[in-house]
């Protein structure tokens, strides 16, 4: 179990983390949201044992990271860069992470670099960007680590690439019981791949829980009342949790929190002569969340 | 064992380093496997070659191996200058932002990635040293052999060479070490490549050059202190400091082998050998030092990586103290110039302002809070202008007048410079009774006594005795400064060099060196005088130089020798070069003989009472040593070798003709022009020995006078000149106020008894030139 305790980390007079709260369980496909700046790679760099935080505990296993050698072995983080790498050649850069994870499995290496088919003896700085990343997540996964931290871990890979990633990442997690968090701002990857996810927002977590339970949670409702004279707001539906409420002619276009049988109920005092209820896709629950912190695009406008 | 280490995760980082910076390491490695057996081999086939023509008759050869020595020192200068960029290799997680997140995410914790990168980058930097130092041993010792085969004459001084060698490779590998240790201190306060890369030139140039600078200024301006003995602490410091002292300490090594080998010829220390003079000593002492200081700063190193962020790489400095520290001794450094040169100080804050804002601009990538750049630079400016005056004004902190308890002194060893005969003589004397230790002590406070009441009465005693106060005019060591109170002087006088080195149980040294008017000189011969130290240093000397006189190289065993039979000269004085001046003394049997005169010498010497030693003739020179006239059995020893006393207006005579003229000058300054200068050496320092016949006098006064006398047989056409001739001393030592008479270039005094003669002289009316008769201050010479 990866965790952080009322955990803080400033860069500066900056706060990148306000007291954060996080359980990620054992063997979960946990997804990191975020808008830019909000914290997700500081999580993973704190979980990595790179940052140490101003206050608050990183545990993993319940061991604090920072600083402890058995903790960090059983972290692999993969980051957004490849840069780093490029001095090597993908065998150079398997024997040099094979000598600091005891549990590197030279097989799962093997026959994910025969799926792949990556040249084996050449700089990985000649490689292409997306061939730079499946090199790197090869590696990660042949670690064996029982946390595997990915940052914008499908970026640069070709669609067909992505499945294969995904596949080789799902094997993983059903092999051994990985616990896989992936931070990214895809949010369909983060749909297809996680079963939990955590929304952040400067620095603090809007909301963590179970995809499936989120999606269910928030619905677009199209609605329209009997008493077509009166104008409706916000306040008329105290018991619903509006994210967004608009009116175009006589119908209602609301994002509320909630069940649909909690939505229905809520309308129901008000007569509603139609009320549709269709679930949000992630990324529309991303969209409105933040809008309500503050964070959308009519600051364009 | 080997496996154990290698299955350590640091282990293997340091491996990686290695295997990362491969390119790097192979540079490193061809340039110091080319450096040292390169410089050695061409060295010694060089030596080889020379040695081979050297003993073999028509034996030449043209090939010459000095061009590849210079490669190899080049190469091997490279390789260890190349340290910085294995440091700032070893550690490119703090300067290589993409380096970051790769590198602190192995199951490291930070003092295993500290030193498997300290390591690593070690490894990559000191391996191939090791291994061109074991190449050197190896080709020393083949060829070492081989020319003490062929000059076996000269196998000790080649035989030294592996003791050179070894002290020299260790003391190298000490400095190389902390080279390389300041370049993991800069790594870990630096954030970025530029910084580190600056930062390292500038603390390995600016560390010893703020103590050289700092300590150049106190000792210039602080009476006590001199660099000359104060600069060993700069080897402490740093590498490039520890590199000059190790320089110096091989060196002086070699000199004091030469020295035994050649059986010197000023040297008048006890030492003969580097072990007795304290340089072995001296060499453990200073490496220990290095390695401790190394060790600290490798501490230092390890906790500021240790509390440094992942976050904070790209910073500039994330240590902003250390920048402080370089741009602070970059102002004090510049602020030192307008110490030795005052009028500068304008143009000095100017630059100093200059540089300073440059470096801000650098530091901040723009001019973000320009003003607190202004405020910084006063404030440093203040700092250093305040701990400048501070400094001066109370004596160093009081270290200038520091005089350690007798009590703790174990030895106390005194050196001066004294020029006799001629000949320039550095005496060494070492002190272990605690009698003289005290009085040596007493002297120092008696110098600071006299110094104080000069500096608050020195108006007064302008008027009164200038040419006292030309030598402590400001306090400066150097001593003679002209200066607006010396308009008129007599003749010049050496200053003397006084130096005092206390030795403590606690195994420290206490070096203190004044400059000397004449009175201290008197007060300090009388310390020293009547010491065996000096009778035996002065026997020494006495052998030393004539076995250096008579030694003759022998072909045949190629050795320097004494032959059976030998001569050497008595001089009168060594100004004059015609025979009269000087008599040849033949020895048989010249070694013992040799010997023998030194020791009867050194007895006499043991002898002589302060009152002789002050104002006993003397009958001649041996080797720039006087034989006063009280020295029995060294006299007995001349005499029983055929010496005649000689006869200085026969002397006289014969100089006036070969200067080719017909008159005889002589300049006598009067007694008051020099009131506390009535002690006298004869000296080339003074620039008198010129023949400056005719010419306008220098630093006549009033009541000096030139007299000129003409035609043969001067002693009996003037008689009264006669007299006082008979009477002039080369050598006299009083308080008492006395006539000095420039004859030829030569000082000599007449004894104050003698003065009215020398007034009667004067009143002949015989003098060319008197200052009297043309006024005080507009005497012309016309």
């Amino acid at each position: 179990m990866m965790q952080l305790k009322n955990t803080v980390k400033q860069f500066d007079d900056f706060t990148a983390l306000d007291g954060v709260d996080l359980i990620i369980p054992k063997g979960t496909a946990f997804g990191l949201l975020g808008s830019n700046g909000a914290g997700k790679s500081t999580i993973l760099r704190l979980f990595s044992g790179i940052y140490k935080a101003e206050s608050g505990e990183v545990l993993i296993d319940d061991q604090p990271v920072y600083d402890n050698v058995a903790a960090k072995q059983k972290v692999f983080f993969i980051n957004d860069e490849t840069v780093q790498f490029g001095g090597f050649t993908l065998k150079q850069l398997k024997d040099f992470y094979k000598q600091f994870y005891p549990e590197f499995s030279e097989e799962i290496f093997e026959r994910l670099e025969k799926i792949i088919q990556l040249p084996m003896n050449k700089k990985i700085s000649t490689f292409s960007k997306g061939m730079k990343r499946q090199a790197i997540v090869i590696i990660g996964i042949s670690c064996c680590t029982p946390y595997l931290l990915l940052d914008e871990a499908f970026d640069g890979l070709d669609p067909t690439m992505r499945i294969i990633v995904k596949r080789m990442l799902v094997d993983a997690m059903c092999e051994r019981e990985l616990t896989v968090v992936i931070s990214s701002h895809n949010l369909k990857e983060i749909n297809e791949m996680c079963d939990t996810a955590a929304l952040l927002h400067h620095g603090k977590i809007v909301f963590n829980r179970e995809l499936d339970s989120l999606k269910g949670a928030v619905h677009k409702i199209q609605a329209a009342f009997k008493d077509k004279e009166k104008i409706f707001a916000k306040e008329d539906f105290p018991d619903l949790e509006i994210l967004h409420f608009e009116k175009t002619q006589s119908i209602y276009h609301i994002i509320a929190k909630g069940s649909e049988e909690q939505i229905h109920q809520a309308l129901a005092p008000h007569e509603p002569v139609v009320a549709d209820l269709i679930p949000l896709s992630l990324e529309e629950i991303f969209i409105y969340e933040l809008e309500v912190l503050g964070y959308d695009s009519k600051v364009f406008e | 064992m080997t496996a154990k280490f290698l299955n350590n995760y640091p282990a293997r980082n340091a491996v990686r380093i290695i295997s990362q910076n491969r390119k790097f390491a192979i540079v490193t490695c061809i340039l110091s496997l080319l450096g040292i057996p390169l410089f050695f081999g061409a060295g010694m086939a060089e030596v080889y070659l020379s040695t081979l023509s050297e003993v073999r008759e028509n034996y030449s050869y043209s090939f010459s191996c000095e061009p590849y020595m210079l490669i190899g020192g080049f190469c091997g200068a490279v390789a260890i200058l190349l340290g910085i960029f294995c440091g700032i290799r070893a550690f490119e997680e703090e300067w290589n932002k993409t380096r970051v997140d790769m590198l602190y995410a192995l199951p490291l914790n930070g003092t295993q990635r500290f030193f498997s990168n300290y390591l690593g980058g070690f490894a990559m930097y000191a391996v191939p040293y090791l291994v061109a130092v074991l190449l050197g041993w190896i080709i020393m010792l083949i060829t070492v052999p081989m020319v003490n085969a062929l000059h076996p004459a000269e196998s000790d001084f080649f035989n030294n060479l592996y003791l050179d060698y070894f002290l020299g490779s260790l003391g190298l590998f000490a400095l190389m070490w902390m080279y390389y240790t300041i370049s993991a201190v800069c790594a870990s306060c630096c954030g970025t490549l530029f910084e580190n890369i600056y930062t390292n030139i500038l603390l390995n140039l600016l560390i010893p050059g703020t103590f050289a600078a700092v300590l150049a200024v106190i000792t210039y301006n602080v009476d006590g202190l001199d660099f000359e003995y104060s600069w060993e602490f700069i080897g402490y410091t740093s590498p490039i400091g520890g590199l000059i002292y190790l320089v110096y300490l091989i060196a002086e090594k070699g000199s004091l082998d030469d020295f035994e080998y050649y059986y010197g010829s000023s040297y008048t220390g006890v030492g003969g050998t580097a072990e007795n003079t304290g340089l072995i000593p001296a060499y453990i002492r200073w490496i220990i030092v290095i390695l401790l200081i190394t060790a600290a700063l490798l501490v230092l190193a390890w906790k500021l990586y240790q509390h440094r962020k992942a976050e904070q790489v790209s910073r500039p400095f994330v240590y902003i103290w250390l920048y402080y520290v370089i741009i602070s001794a970059i102002t004090v450094c510049i602020l030192c110039i307008s110490a030795a040169e005052e009028s500068a100080i304008i143009a000095v804050l100017l630059f100093s302002a200059i540089v300073y804002f440059i470096m801000e601009v650098i530091r901040k990538r723009g001019f973000k809070k320009f003003w607190l750049s202004i405020v910084t630079y006063i404030a440093t400016v203040a700092v250093a202008v305040g701990g400048y005056v501070l400094t001066i004004a109370t004596d160093c902190f009081g270290r200038t007048k520091y005089i350690p308890a007798v009590a703790t002194v174990t030895s106390a060893e005194i050196t001066f410079n004294f020029y006799e005969g001629g000949r320039s003589t550095e005496y060494q004397l070492t002190y272990k009774d605690r009698e003289t230790i005290s009085k040596i002590q007493e002297f120092q406070k008696n110098y600071f006594s006299h110094h104080d009441e000069l500096k608050e009465n020195l108006d007064a005693l302008s008027e009164k005795n200038p040419y006292t106060l030309d030598y402590y005019y400001e306090g400066g060591t150097d001593g003679y400064k002209n200066n607006e109170y010396t308009k008129y002087g007599p003749p010049t006088f050496d200053t003397s060099t006084f130096t005092v080195t206390y030795h403590t149980i606690a195994g420290t040294s206490i070096h203190r060196s004044y400059s000397l008017c004449p009175d201290e000189r008197i007060d300090l011969i009388k310390i020293y005088a009547q010491t065996d130290a000096y009778a035996e240093a002065q026997g020494r000397l006495m052998k030393n130089r004539l076995r250096n006189e008579m030694r003759q190289y022998n072909d045949k065993i190629h050795e320097y020798e004494i032959p059976e039979t030998a001569s050497f000269k008595a001089v009168y004085s060594d100004i004059y070069s015609d025979t009269r001046n000087a008599q040849e003394i033949y020895l048989q049997k010249a070694e013992n003989s040799v010997n023998t005169l030194s020791e009867w010498y050194q007895n006499d010497m043991k002898a002589l009472s302060f009152d002789q030693l002050c104002k006993d003739e003397i009958l001649c020179y041996i080797q720039g040593l006087p034989v006063y006239a009280s020295c029995s059995g060294t006299v007995a020893f001349l005499k029983d070798h055929g010496f005649t006393e000689f006869n200085f207006t026969e002397i006289l005579q014969n100089s006036k003709m070969n200067n080719n003229s017909n008159l005889l000058e002589i300049r006598i300054y009067a007694p008051e022009n020099y009131k506390t200068a009535s002690l006298n050496y004869p000296s080339y320092q003074s620039g008198q020995n010129e023949n400056k016949l005719f010419s306008q006098p220098d630093n006549f006064s009033y009541r000096d006078t030139i007299l000129l006398f003409g035609g043969h047989d001067i002693e009996l056409q003037y008689p009264k000149l006669n007299e006082v001739l008979h009477h002039v001393r080369t050598h006299y030592i009083s308080a008492e106020p006395c006539y000095l008479m420039l004859i030829n270039g030569e000082n000599y005094l007449i004894p104050a008894e003698y003065s009215d003669s020398v007034e009667e002289l004067i009143q002949l009316g015989n003098y060319y030139y008197n200052s009297h008769a043309f006024g005080y201050s507009t005497a012309k010479w016309s």
